[in-house]
């Protein structure tokens, strides 16, 4: 649906960009981190999204409603990094590389990370939004609908299967994709 | 109102309650994380970084965007070819010489201060060209930062 808001002289443009990163970099850098897992992922995402509108100026539902765009913005950028990460093929020379940096084996806790995160890869970036929005920044099913433009009923019950088929993920054995 | 949020009531085991275990592994970034990665993107878009920002309504110092992101491009453009004439690279000044980040992130400096930040899992080589020199990404991915050159060309391609 286009969007009736008119467009805002380049000064404004610059002034109105500047106010949007400083108030909405952390949020922007959170959802990123939460999906990605990363912290050089998640700046990427943040560096990403804020170029591009640097490079478009702020369309009318940024400034109509900033926080809802720039989620789901993360979420989209994010769930690409994931995703090409499938298609991303491990070095050769194993033996090298462990040369170079030692990797720690036998960490379970960031197996399990690595799982769930490769889980939320898997689901729709509606339903990662909801999750985003539960787990890192503490929203309601009430704050999530509203936030989202759905109804309550449709957030609990999404939130519930998403969580069924993660939790399902982190329970699987060593080695099985969900 | 505003409501200062902590750290989400799920990742909270309650009494008698198991622990969620979505949230006990789930990935949230530290305040220090995101106070680097603030600072690094600002100096990326070239925003000036205020000392004090507690103000939203102070005018920014001189920010041009466009401006600013014409002359960031142009430092990135002029980068390798000026150290191919200069012969700095250092170590890595070998042709085709492997340079691999292994499980962690691993940063390269360049003797005119560029960097090379190369991401975990990522492997490159560096190798001279006619017109300059060449970074070969065969995995991964990296981010340069590129000090600022008075000589120079520098083209990207797509990587493998």
């Amino acid at each position: 649906m286009p969007s009736a808001v008119a467009p805002l002289p380049e000064q404004a443009v610059d002034k109105a960009f500047e106010r949007l990163f400083r108030e909405h970099h952390a949020f922007v850098y959170r959802t990123a981190y939460s999906v990605t897992g990363t912290r050089h992922d998640a700046e990427d995402v943040l560096q990403t999204i804020f170029l591009r509108l640097l490079r478009r100026g702020l369309p009318g539902d940024v400034r109509e409603n900033p926080k809802a765009y720039l989620h789901r913005a993360a979420i989209n950028v994010s769930l690409n990094i994931v995703r090409a990460r499938k298609r991303q093929h491990p070095i050769d020379d194993v033996e090298a590389l462990r040369a170079v940096a030692p990797v720690a084996e036998g960490n379970q806790a960031d197996e399990m990370r690595a799982r769930l995160i490769r889980a939320m890869g898997e689901l729709r970036p509606r339903v990662v939004e909801m999750l985003v929005l539960r787990y890192e920044h503490d929203c309601s099913d009430a704050e999530i609908a509203r936030m989202l433009g759905t109804s309550r009923g449709v957030v609990a019950v999404t939130l519930f299967r998403a969580r069924a088929r993660l939790k399902k993920a982190l329970r699987a054995p060593a080695g099985v994709q969900s | 109102m505003t409501i200062e949020r902590t750290k989400p009531a799920f990742a909270k085991a309650s009494a008698g309650k198991p622990e969620d275990p979505i949230a006990a592994h789930w990935s949230s970034a530290t305040p220090d994380q995101v106070d680097a990665a603030r600072t690094r993107v600002l100096n990326r878009l070239q925003f000036p970084v205020e000392a004090d920002r507690s103000s939203t309504d102070s005018p920014p110092a001189t920010a041009v965007w466009r401006w600013h992101r014409a002359a960031w491009v142009a430092a990135a453009v002029l980068v390798f070819a000026a150290a191919v004439f200069t012969g700095r690279l250092e170590p890595l000044s070998q042709d085709s010489e492997l340079v691999r980040s292994g499980a962690q992130s691993r940063e390269i400096t360049l003797a005119d201060g560029s960097r090379v930040e190369m991401r975990p899992d990522s492997e490159l080589s560096l190798e001279r060209a006619d017109d300059g020199i060449g970074i070969n990404l065969r995995s991964g991915s990296i981010i340069v930062n590129a000090a600022k050159q008075h000589v120079g060309t520098c083209t990207s391609g797509p990587g493998t």
